[in-house]
């Protein structure tokens, strides 16, 4: 039975095509059963015209009997579906400027929803190169004691994690190191990434050439392979696939390229040239080692194993340490380890900016959908007549709403075609207004999951806007309608009363859109406000590598440093030039434990800690660091000379309160450090921010209290291999990068000198998401207004165009035409009233939501509130003025003529 | 006429056209009808025009296939047969009926009614 269901179905669907042959032939069988009727009639002996009336009454009407059976042979509901579909589309086509209007509206609303949800797309739910990404996790050391929340992890911490095979399905380590290649005359600077044989594995990731690591290459002096990624291999390779097997040239050794990445992948960091094995010595691995942090840890969670599972196992693992006596720094510390997704490490930053724009979009598609449905109720309020003929000629109420939704579903349909266009340009817009290290390159892009994303909501939406206008569309009385005789002017005020009801409602989300973007604006404001510390105008920063096989020597790196610097300061236009590591703001921040003579530290205990910074005299007066006390370093602060440093304001308050820290002596603790002196402080200097200008300061180690102290010491007399190059003029920095190059190539021909940059553009670079989210949210908000006020507009032309007889007779006995523009402005200020009242409730309710976001303002603040509402009501009376003074231009002649 | 009775109808007069085909076998629209009519003993007033769509349901649901055949008085015209499928499902229906109906009498029979 179900069987013939279901065939007689698939043949109807079936019915729906061919159908003219069908009715032909449906015609010639009804056809042949008159005739032999009529022949039965004729040969019982009646006349010729008795004989065709009996055999038509017999059949019941020809017409009738097509009609039942065509119903029949189809799915009349599906073919009236189509056929309001293309009504529908003949509507549109009828009513250009409507159709044009209410499409461009849509696809503004589902274009910046699509783009801005599949940035999130790319960031959260389906990021580039990494399968099942909600397995990654990080893991992250903390020492509570120290103000350390989350910093990366030595080689005894991820053995530990490794050798747990039943929670973790891999797990690897990495060391981000630069080396310098030559190929060329040119020598070039690749960014790379020393990583443990499992680094791929970890992401799932397959080479699109070769092979990557075995673990007998993750060994000390076996580990010169190099898999390079996809952009090295087209950039420096020409995507030449006979590259696998190649011996390159990296920091002057020699390198077999073993395998080629796809482009999709390139953690840990867009910009990764190459990765080559680690190849850890096993002292590395010891015990003694496990304080000695410095390796970016990444493992996958065995399928079915959760994040808090993991963790649980994680802190067993850490109570086994510290109940270790021999560990007892350990406890005191408040050392431990933890997991954490690898999605929130990287783009935690992100999480809050991109949710708030998420919202910020719907918000936008909210106000084009009530624009979209005052548009279609002031375009029933023309077709009243129309749907009255209809419902009186037995139009069901069901049956005229599958109407207005058909119509409208071609009206989504066209806007969520057009919306892809828009998304695909606001798509690249966004990858061009986003800072660069905020996209993982160009993952941003439109693949399914934002196709099916789009289709909801482009069905949602004409759900929303086909629902109001059908629901008022069934509701016409025909009797009434009919009787209005297609004039005047009060009718449908229930109508009316709607759209004003929307386009309140469409002003209330604008406002609060208009607000969040006032709390941004002066977040951003104030955080540019915050002094660092230090003078970032005029100062151009260039970051070198010393290969360790050509400057094998501290005497040789510090005579390099020497002479660049020698040569810059005595270059016209440069006031001052100087060397360091780390530079503020590049991201880089270094910390170490320290042991202040005469106060021995307990054993066990954590001891002093600061940051630490290798520089020269240069660096303090380049970026204008003021000295506090005592003196900076010289240029007798050298190898062999009595080992200096100088601290900073936080770290003698912290460690010498209420005394003179002058002339202390602090060494530094280090396990692999050997050459270690006691030095004398002989400076006090001004804290600087180091890596944010507002909140905790961060840098790629993990994040760490603002307040905490640094000591500097001499470059020359603990001369680092790799460094920045600072310098700073009154005149345009940028200036200084041609000089500054010039200068290494004299002093090394074969150095590469990369990363050049003014420190201004490096603390913008550090503002990158909240102005990336400011940015957004100020275009959002602008689309927001602009469609409220065409909404608004919308409806003030049409109740002007309404109310002309009124304003005619109204003018006709002596109103003057200033009361008539100030009736209409009134009119539509009270709307822009009444949204900005609702927005007002609305906005001290959702800023909330982006407090995480703001710098020294609340979500509460008064001036952005009363600013935004302010430019919100200029908008609505600027909106209302043009339909205003089309009624104070009102003919009273030509308005009463028509009554 | 409300929706049950037309089912009702339909039903019994689908049942009606497969009986009418297995008797006379092949046949066309006209002449199903007039069987129809001639075996109630005029008592059913077929109205042709309803018959065509009863005809394109069962065709649809496999039971009966039609094609273009020239008749006695030389007029084209589509005939009906049956098919295997219709065959039983005439059985099926002819033994739904019987069962109906039986019930229904003995309902109607005066010494039920006791």
């Amino acid at each position: 039975m179900f069987v013939s269901t279901l065939r007689s179905w698939f043949l109807r669907i079936g019915g729906l095509f061919s159908k003219k042959r069908r009715d032909r032939e449906l015609a010639a069988e009804l056809e042949s059963h008159l005739q032999m009727h009529v022949d039965d009639n004729l040969r019982e002996g009646m006349s010729p015209e008795e004989a065709r009336r009996q055999a038509l009454i017999k059949l019941g009407g020809v017409e009738q009997t097509k009609e039942s059976y065509r119903e029949r042979r189809g799915v009349p509901w599906l073919e009236t579906l189509s056929q309001d579909a293309r009504f529908g589309l003949r509507m549109l086509r009828k009513n250009p400027g409507f159709t044009m209007v209410a499409v461009i509206t849509l696809a503004l609303g589902i274009g910046a929803n699509t783009a801005v949800f599949s940035v999130m797309n790319a960031l959260f739910l389906h990021p580039p190169g990494m399968r099942h990404p909600d397995r990654l996790v990080a893991l992250r050391v903390k020492y509570d004691k120290l103000g350390l929340t989350s910093i990366v992890v030595s080689p005894p911490d991820f053995v530990q994690i490794r050798d747990s095979k039943q929670i973790f399905a891999a797990a690897a380590i990495e060391d981000t190191d630069d080396f310098n290649y030559t190929a060329d005359a040119f020598p070039e600077r690749l960014k790379g990434a020393e990583v443990s044989s499992r680094w791929f594995d970890v992401f799932e990731a397959k080479p699109i050439l070769g092979r990557v690591f075995a673990p007998e290459e993750d060994e000390p002096n076996a580990n010169h392979e190099v898999v390079l990624s996809y952009g090295a291999w087209l950039r420096w390779f020409g995507a030449n696939r006979n590259v696998v097997g190649r011996q390159i040239q990296l920091n002057e050794q020699p390198y077999k390229i073993i395998g080629v990445m796809g482009p999709e992948f390139h953690w840990p960091d867009p910009q990764t040239d190459l990765w080559a094995p680690l190849g850890l010595p096993p002292v590395a691995f010891d015990i003694k080692s496990t304080f000695d942090e410095s390796y970016f840890a990444v493992a996958r969670l065995q399928p079915g194993v959760s994040l808090s599972q993991a963790n649980a196992y994680t802190r067993i693992l850490v109570n086994r340490v510290i109940e270790n006596p021999a560990a007892s720094f350990a406890k005191n510390a408040g050392w431990g380890m933890f997991l954490t997704p690898l999605m929130d490490l990287i783009f935690g930053d992100l999480r809050a900016p991109v949710l708030i724009l998420v919202g910020a979009v719907a918000l936008v598609l909210l106000i084009a959908c009530a624009n979209i449905a005052g548009l279609l109720l002031a375009k029933g309020a023309g077709r009243s007549k129309e749907v009255a003929v209809r419902a009186a000629l037995g139009a069901s109420r069901a049956r005229l709403i599958v109407q207005a939704l058909a119509e409208n579903a071609v009206l989504g349909l066209a806007g969520i075609l057009l919306g892809l266009f828009v998304a695909d340009y606001g798509i690249k817009a966004l990858l061009i207004a986003a800072p660069k290290s905020l996209l993982p390159g160009a993952a941003v892009h439109l693949d399914s999951h934002v196709l099916l994303f789009t289709v909801i909501i482009g069905i949602a939406a004409v759900l929303f806007f086909g629902t109001i206008a059908a629901w008022h569309m069934s509701r016409i009385d025909p009797y009434s309608a009919l009787q209005e005789s297609g004039r005047s002017s009060t009718g449908s005020r229930g109508r009316q009363q709607f759209r004003s009801f929307l386009v309140a409602g469409e002003m209330a989300l604008g406002l609060v859109l208009l607000v969040g973007t006032g709390l941004l604006l002066k977040s951003l404001a104030r955080i540019g406000e915050v002094n660092p510390g230090f003078q970032p105008h005029g100062v151009m920063t260039a970051a070198l590598a010393l290969p360790q096989s050509q400057y094998n020597t501290p005497e040789k790196r510090s005579a390099f440093f020497s002479s660049v610097l020698d040569h810059l300061s005595h270059t016209s236009g440069i006031s001052s030039a100087g060397a360091g590591l780390p530079l503020p703001f590049t991201g880089g921040n270094q910390s170490a434990g320290f042991q202040i003579e005469g106060q021995p530290t307990a054993p066990g205990s954590p001891g002093p800690h600061g940051d630490l910074r290798y520089v020269t005299r240069g660096y303090f007066t380049t970026l204008g660091i003021p000295l506090l006390r005592g003196r900076i370093f010289t240029d007798d602060d050298r190898a062999g000379s009595e080992p200096v440093v100088v601290i900073d304001e936080n770290l003698a308050r912290q460690y010498w309160p209420n005394q003179d820290p002058i002339g202390q002596k602090i060494i530094r603790q280090g396990v692999l450090d050997q050459t270690t002196q006691w030095a004398t402080i002989v400076g006090v200097v001004g804290h600087i921010r180091f890596n944010r200008l507002a909140g905790e300061e961060s840098s790629s180690g993990g994040t760490e209290s603002s307040a905490k102290g640094a000591y500097y010491f001499s470059l020359y007399q603990q001369p680092a291999p790799y460094g920045f190059v600072i310098a700073k003029t009154t005149a345009d920095p940028t200036a200084l990068e041609g000089y500054i190059r010039e200068t290494v190539r004299e002093v090394d021909a074969n150095q590469p000198v990369h990363d050049v940059k003014t420190m201004d553009s490096l603390i913008a670079n550090s503002l990158g998401p909240q102005r990336f989210a400011t940015t957004l949210l100020a275009a959002f908000a602008g689309l927001a207004v602009l469609l409220a006020a065409v909404g608004l507009y919308g409806l003030m032309s049409y109740s002007v165009a309404q109310r002309s007889n009124e304003i005619g007779i109204r003018m006709a006995l002596g109103a003057q035409q200033g009361e008539v523009l100030r009736m209409v402005l009134r009119q539509g200020a009270k709307l822009a009233f009444a949204g900005v009242a609702a927005g007002v409730v609305v906005g001290l309710v959702l800023t909330r939501l982006m407090e995480s976001l703001l710098y020294g303002v609340s979500p509460a603040d008064p001036l952005s509130f009363v600013g935004a509402a302010v430019l919100l009501v200029v908008v609505a009376l600027l909106a209302c003025y043009i339909p205003a003074r089309r009624a104070m231009r009102v003919d009273p002649m030509v308005a009463l003529r028509y009554e | 006429m409300t929706a049950d009775k037309k089912d009702v109808w339909q039903g019994t007069l689908a049942l009606m056209v497969l009986k009418t085909l297995e008797t006379l076998g092949p046949l066309h629209g006209y002449g199903i009808a007039r069987r129809i009519e001639q075996t109630s003993g005029d008592l059913l007033a077929v109205n042709y025009g309803t018959l065509y769509p009863a005809l394109l349901k069962l065709e649809q649901e496999g039971y009966i296939s039609s094609e273009w055949g020239v008749s006695d008085n030389n007029r084209r015209a589509k005939y009906y047969k049956l098919t295997r499928a219709g065959r039983k499902q005439l059985e099926r229906e002819a033994r739904d009926w019987a069962q109906t109906t039986a019930i229904l009498a003995r309902f109607l029979s005066p010494e039920e009614l006791l």
